[in-house]
């Protein structure tokens, strides 16, 4: 059996704390959270492996995610503005928010390419057999930024209207 | 183990997302989980028609988003009113005729790709992990959602 790579206690927790980000939001901050969670996981590997690993590929992998980094920026600005404040009264006239929905439309796009680095990553240390504790999980859905009081009451005046067919007639 | 944790919740996370009718949420969800199960399966997701729909999914979400930001690189913007600009744009929570179109399309490429996800979810063994609240029994996940 192939021998994994051993992770410290405090590095676990917070690969462990990011993957659990990853896995739980859903407004494209998942993706800055893959991003640290691979440069964490780059470092206690090594680029020789990852170099051995991908080959001619190698390249390529490292403009991705050079690539992968400039996007998750934008994200990351976008989402700096909007911490407790409704993100639909942001104006489309902010580059930020123009910025922000041209990222969210080329990651899923790279995504899976950034993904087989994490997987292969991940799979060379001990935390491949590791489960990420319940706090974690738990801890990152309450940090949904964009699902505000303002969202859930306006989804829900949404959905009743939708109901009755209200939102066609408004229009007119 | 890590790695079924992650696709287990995401999965979770797409079918409250799903749920609140959120498109472009749901949408992100749905993509995550797709590339995820595809580098999990080690890029052989058999259904060819999963491909497909992500396709026509992304183009479906972002073509309209794709054409406003061009129209405000290149300085259109006065050719139609800011309120309507940005009504337009937040196109989930918008009634006009575009955007419920739209949503409905979401929905149905949605509905169509999720059976085969599942199915290809199927094939590879889950483990069993204990995950808190948001995460719960993949088994009775599954049931619910077929």
């Amino acid at each position: 059996m192939e021998e994994k790579l051993f992770v410290a206690k405090p590095i676990r927790q917070l690969i462990w704390k990011h993957c659990s980000r990853y896995a739980v939001l859903s407004n494209g901050q998942q993706y800055t959270h893959l991003l640290s969670s691979i440069h964490l996981l780059k470092m206690i590997v090594g680029e020789k492996i990852l170099k051995e690993h991908f080959e001619k590929r190698y390249g390529d992998i490292n403009k991705t995610l050079i690539e992968f980094e400039k996007l998750t920026n934008h994200i990351n600005a976008f989402c700096s503005i909007v911490q407790k404040k409704d993100y639909r009264s942001t104006s489309f006239y902010d580059s930020r928010f123009r910025d922000y929905y041209n990222a969210l439309q080329k990651l899923p796009i790279i995504h899976q390419e950034i993904l087989e680095v994490f997987v292969f990553l991940i799979s060379q240390t001990t935390l491949i057999n590791s489960t990420i504790p319940s706090s974690y999980i738990a801890q990152a859905s309450e940090e949904m930024t964009f699902e505000t009081e303002e969202d859930q009451r306006r989804d829900k005046i949404f959905q009743q209207k939708d109901k009755y067919g209200l939102n066609q007639y408004e229009e007119d | 183990m890590l790695l079924n944790q992650i696709l287990q919740t995401k999965l979770r996370i797409y079918y409250k997302a799903k749920n609140a009718e959120h498109s472009i949420s749901s949408a992100l969800s749905f993509f995550d989980l797709i590339n995820l199960l595809s580098v999990i399966k080690n890029k052989k997701i058999e259904a060819e028609e999963i491909n497909q729909n992500f396709r026509l999914l992304h183009n479906e979400i972002f073509e309209d988003i794709f054409n406003k930001i061009k129209i405000v690189n290149s300085k259109e913007i006065s050719l139609i009113s800011k309120e309507e600009f940005n009504q337009t744009f937040n196109f989930c929570y918008n009634t006009d005729e575009r955007t419920i179109t739209c949503r409905k399309n979401i929905n149905n490429i949605i509905q169509k790709t999720f059976p085969l996800l599942i199915q290809q979810l199927n094939k590879i063994p889950i483990q069993k992990v204990v995950t808190g609240d948001i995460s719960g029994d993949i088994g009775v996940l599954k049931d619910d959602l077929i």
